[in-house]
């Protein structure tokens, strides 16, 4: 039997987490590292399976360690309010990663354009490959989707960070927001309606 | 109210229709506001689409501990856990739940999500019930029962599962639909009352066969229906026929009751054991359960279950201890009295006339309902209606078995026919008198040793000699007639033992293929499974009657070693022919005493056929030949006697195949053409006669592919292609019916030959086009079953192919990257099946081809090693067998070219 979604991070227990950091308990802040780790395991894998040739010189781990990297400088600073919050912080930094690294290393003019395969080498942005990228299409796509989506309204993108990042339900979404379902919808739907008429329909390939 | 506002509303409307299942037409939904439907259909064109997208972004993703993350689907169309199935409609309400049909969305195929209605509790009685269903019935493998493809629950909690989908009719609106057409024919003057039997009755009966057999394969997997009735028998296209609807179901003990079974389940132990162990252990229906029963409150106690008509006496009082197979059967007895008359027995409006209607079999007879159902087989009907189990048919298998008489015009058990019938037939069939003696079976000694006591005792208490003799005539009669029914219990338990080691081997080949590092779990399982099916071989070695039912199960043992391949200790393919050469041997030696009877004709030629299948891989080729000609010539003798009868010409058409096919590959297509050209001229007969059945146009596509062959070795490459291209869209007409995979197949193989045509053409860059297409059928089958051989076989096959017309269009390098990819897969094959020189001499070939690419490349270390492991390999095979085939010759004269460019 195929399981029901339950998230691994329990809600109350991130909301405990919050509380206690805010008091200045620093070790509420590993614990939320750690619980955001297995949702920012989950979100990578599923960002970089779109990028398909980020996937081909980036293993997982790295996309997670740079993202909880930058969610550990985010928090050094400031204390998510919510779970919610913390939750639309991690789908940031992750969008934020992904675009970047796309950015940098994809496309015929990127960097891993043409370059000899280096063994061995497993830094963060170490591993290049020989190929160009397969998909540049696909690539282009994504990259504008998401900075699509760093540029929605805050009320949209909030649905879009917990229904499209984080895979949440729409039931769950309004929970952790804090609103209506109905008001979920009407907000999901404005999202997929916005995005798909600025990036001009879905290109052939990207469905395959 | 804006537009906005309005637009807004629209598409909240629009989302609570979708999330219940329907597809709301933007049309009707603008309605009110037709200046808005643009805008509407706008945000609904986009609102799928990114669904779609986000749908199949969720598909492959997975949690840290491996199992899949699910999609809640509450705000989309798509009700799958698994988010890749389209609801497209509904389809069917029900009371326990509601049918959708939809599309699966990865392998593009139609499917039915059968849904549970809205529940409250998580452990409700319908909950239970639905699923149990799925649970039985995912646990059943027949073609007659609809498979479940996937489980799981929707947004809500609430448990679906996903099955097959199904198009057709029930039993029960072919049955109005033909006796309707009957009776509007008489009327007009179309059809004659005597055609009733041909017209109405044959037809459904050999549908009704088919449902019982699968009933009979779930009895003997432990489970009862309990809900036999036309309307949950389901009659789809082509043949196919299904018994659906298991929400009733039950399961009862396995309970082999024979020696000769539980002797087979010993050796299967590690097998059986593992079945019984997910057996569920038998279930009663719970105190909630009873309340939703229909008839709980009209009965007042216990709980009845089943539809009132084709319900048993036994469960219309709630007696579930008695609730079992015979309650099955006579469900199947009252499906059968539909079946003849059109009506159900019970025909009543009170309840309470009912329950006394049913447990006191008060129902008119059927040939009073309808003059003319046959005697024989109202009998049939009624002894399956019998108010008591024990005076049932004591298995399906029993009453399929007199319904199948009944369709042969042969005698059936229920009935008692007239004593000077029976007389003649004695004489004209009895044998069992002269040939079984005291010896034979254990069961039967033991009945013929007390029988002939009795007898003796009876003549010595004669007090004449007449009365001495007429008794003894009498009682030689009645234990010849117990002799016969000892030995059809005997056989049927070797029968069921027989086909339960059929399904245990099958199941363990099959699921286990696609486990990773299971591979040596499943050989030793199947190692035992094999040492079961040798116990059950040699107890067919004691068997001194010869009789078809021996042949028939020579035969099926020697297919199961074929299916079960070689393993480490086990030479399955010499065990294969050896059970097949004493199944033609027995039937040989029967057709000496009856040389005309066509059954037995049959029964040999198949053997011969299949001892022909079994040489081919052993490489004893010149053997092969000799049995297919053999086979053949059984098959043109009963042509010739009976040359309107399509299973006659369909046989001979096989015959003249398989003659053909060993003369092709010696490369003897002058002697292969006739032989093709009767083998198409029959399939083409065949499809002449019945145009509807895909079988029958597969064989022909095939055969005219295999002619295709002849073609093109004849360099006639325009005939050839315009064949082959004649075949491709054959086979993409018969894509359209379910269960398409063969016709899949076969369009690769024909894409296949195309190309190869092409090539010799010198048309290689239409030839890499359409190899191109073959690959993309062939890459989506290894992905679907990247164990399976066929498909790492087929797909080694066009590999090579492309690489070969890589070559000719002037591109090695992408030679070399095809045989790349293609030669892990043929080293894989060969290795997993030594004994299989087709595969030997296939690596041995991509070994040549990569060896002269390097060559050509001036590499010639890589290119000796290539040759090297070619060489090896053929010489292995010419030390063991002679190399006949024109490929084999044409790849060691290769080698030997290869060998001196290396300079060595």
């Amino acid at each position: 039997m195929v399981v029901h979604l339950s998230e691994t991070a329990n809600t109350q227990e991130i909301n405990q987490c919050l509380i206690r950091l805010r008091r200045g308990d620093d070790t509420a802040r590993e614990q939320l590292l750690q619980m955001a780790r297995s949702r920012l395991l989950k979100m990578a894998r599923r960002m970089l399976k779109d990028f398909s040739s980020v996937r081909s010189w980036e293993e997982t781990d790295d996309v997670l360690q740079n993202a909880l990297l930058r969610l550990c400088r985010t928090l050094d600073h400031v204390v998510p309010e919510s779970t919610a919050a913390l939750m639309r912080l991690a789908a940031r930094d992750i969008r934020c990663a992904l675009i970047d690294m796309a950015r940098h290393y994809g496309g015929p003019q990127g960097a891993a354009g043409n370059h000899e395969v280096r063994g061995g080498h497993s830094s963060v942005f170490g591993r290049v490959v020989a190929d160009q990228t397969q998909d540049p299409v696909q690539l282009t796509y994504w990259t504008e989707f998401h900075e699509l989506v760093n540029r929605l309204p805050d009320e949209l993108q909030a649905v879009a960070d917990l229904i499209w990042y984080h895979g949440l339900t729409q039931a769950d979404a309004a929970a952790t927001l804090g609103i209506s379902e109905r008001t979920v919808q009407r907000h999901w739907r404005e999202v997929c309606f916005q995005l798909y008429s600025a990036l001009g329909g879905i290109p052939p390939g990207v469905l395959e | 109210m804006t537009d906005e506002s309005l637009l807004q509303s629209l598409m909240d409307e629009w989302d609570t229709q979708r999330r219940a299942g329907n597809l709301p037409d933007p049309e009707h939904l603008c309605a009110r506001a037709p200046h808005l439907l643009s805008a509407v259909r706008d945000r609904i064109s986009a609102i799928v689409e990114m669904e779609r997208l986000f749908q199949k972004q969720e598909q492959t993703i997975s949690r840290d501990d491996g199992s899949f993350v699910t999609f809640h689907a509450k705000d989309s169309p798509l009700v799958s856990t698994e988010a890749r199935y389209r609801v497209i409609r509904s389809y069917a309400q029900g009371g326990l739940g509601e049918v959708l049909l939809a599309e699966d969305e990865v392998l593009r195929r139609p499917v039915a999500l059968k849904r549970m209605k809205a529940d409250t509790g998580k452990r409700s009685a319908r909950r239970q019930r639905f699923l149990r269903e799925a649970m039985i019935t995912g646990q059943l493998d027949h073609p007659g029962i609809v498979s479940i493809l996937n489980t799981g629950e929707d947004a809500s909690g609430q448990p679906l599962y996903v099955m097959k989908f199904i198009e057709g009719e029930t039993l029960a609106e072919a049955v109005r639909r033909a006796h309707e057409s009957f009776a509007e024919g008489t009327r007009r003057g179309s059809v004659r009352s005597q055609d009733f039997v041909k017209v109405v009755l044959r037809p459904l009966l050999g549908r009704f066969l088919t449902i019982c057999n699968t009933v009979a394969y779930a009895h003997g997997q432990g489970v009862v229906h309990r809900d036999l009735k036309p309307a949950n028998m389901m009659l789809a296209d082509f043949g196919a026929t299904y018994v659906v609807d298991w929400g009733l179901a039950k399961r009862v003990s396995l309970g082999v009751k024979s020696a000769l079974a539980a002797d087979a389940n010993r050796h299967v132990e590690g097998t059986l054991s593992s079945v019984a162990e997910t057996l569920v252990p038998d279930e009663e229906l719970t105190e909630d359960e009873q309340n939703i029963s229909p008839m709980t409150s009209l009965t007042g106690t216990g709980a009845v279950i089943g539809t009132p008509a084709y319900m048993s006496p036994e469960q219309a009082r709630g007696e579930k201890a008695l609730t079992g197979k015979a309650s099955d059967i006579y469900s199947l007895g009252a499906t059968l009295y539909f079946l003849v008359t059109a009506q159900p027995p019970i025909t009543v409006d009170s309840s309470m006339t009912w329950i006394d209607a049913v447990t006191s079999g008060r129902y008119p007879m059927p040939r009073e309902r309808q003059s003319l159902v046959p005697a024989s087989l109202e009998s049939i009907c009624l002894k399956a209606m019998a108010l008591k189990p024990d005076d049932r048919y004591a298995s399906v298998l029993e009453l399929a078995a007199d319904l199948e008489r009944w369709l042969n015009d042969d005698p059936v058990s229920a009935f008692q026919e007239p004593w000077m019938a029976r007389v003649a037939r004695l004489s004209r069939r009895h044998r069992a008198w002269t040939q079984a003696g005291l010896a034979g079976l254990a069961v039967v000694s033991i009945v013929s040793i007390f029988f002939l006591w009795q007898l003796q005792a009876k003549v010595e208490r004669a007090e004449s000699a007449e009365l001495a003799a007429t008794i003894l005539a009498g009682e030689k009669s009645k234990l010849a007639e117990k002799e016969q029914s000892a030995r059809k219990t005997a056989d049927e338990q070797a029968s069921l033992a027989l086909a339960t080691l059929r399904s245990v081997i099958f199941r363990i080949a099959r699921n286990l293929e696609n486990v990773e590092g299971a591979a040596e779990v499943r050989t030793q399982l199947l190692t035992t499974a094999v040492q079961g099916l040798n116990k059950v071989a040699k107890t067919l070695e004691t068997r001194i009657e010869a009789d078809r039912a021996l042949i028939a199960a020579h035969n099926d043992i020697g297919k199961i070693y074929m299916f079960v391949g070689n393993l480490e200790k086990v030479n399955s393919s010499e065990q294969a022919l050896h059970h097949f050469q004493q199944a033609r041997q027995i039937g040989e030696q029967m057709l000496k005493e009856t040389p005309n009877d066509s059954s037995l004709q049959r029964d040999v030629s198949v053997s011969l056929e299949l001892m022909g299948d079994i040489l081919i891989p052993m490489g004893r080729l010149d053997e092969a030949d000799k049995a297919y000609a053999q086979s053949l010539a059984i098959s043109e003798q009963r042509l010739k006697q009976t040359p309107d009868d399509i299973k006659c010409m369909q046989d001979a058409g096989f015959g003249y195949e398989k003659v053909a096919d060993g003369l092709l590959t010696r490369g003897e297509t002058a002697k292969a053409r006739p032989y093709l050209e009767r083998c198409v001229g029959l399939y083409q007969k065949i499809v002449d006669l019945d145009p509807k059945n895909a079988s029958y146009r597969r064989d022909l596509i095939v055969g005219q592919s295999k002619f295709g062959n002849v073609l093109r070795n004849e360099e006639r490459y325009d005939e050839a292609a315009a064949l082959f291209r004649g075949c491709i869209d054959g086979c993409k007409a018969l894509e359209n019916i379910p269960d398409s995979g063969a016709q899949l197949r076969d369009r690769a193989v024909n894409l296949n030959k195309l190309g190869s045509v092409l090539l010799l053409q010198n048309n290689s860059a239409e030839a890499l086009r359409v190899f191109g297409e073959s690959l993309e059928i062939s890459r989506a089958a290894f992905q679907a079953d990247p164990r399976s051989v066929t498909s790492r076989h087929d797909l080694s096959i066009v590999l090579k192919r492309m690489a070969d017309a890589s070559v000719a269009g002037g591109d090695p390098e992408k030679a070399r990257v095809l045989l790349t990819e293609c030669l892990p897969i043929r080293r894989e094959l060969a290795t997993e099946d030594a004994a299989n020189q087709a595969l030997q001499v296939e690596l041995a070939g991509v070994l040549a081809d990569l060896c002269s690419l390097e060559l050509d490349s001036n590499q010639s270390d890589k290119a000796a090693e290539y040759l090297k492991e070619a060489e090896a390999l053929l010489k292995g095979l010419s030390e063991k067998q002679r190399l006949e085939g024109a490929e084999e010759k044409t790849l060691l004269n290769r080698l030997s070219e290869l060998r001196t460019k290396l300079g060595g």
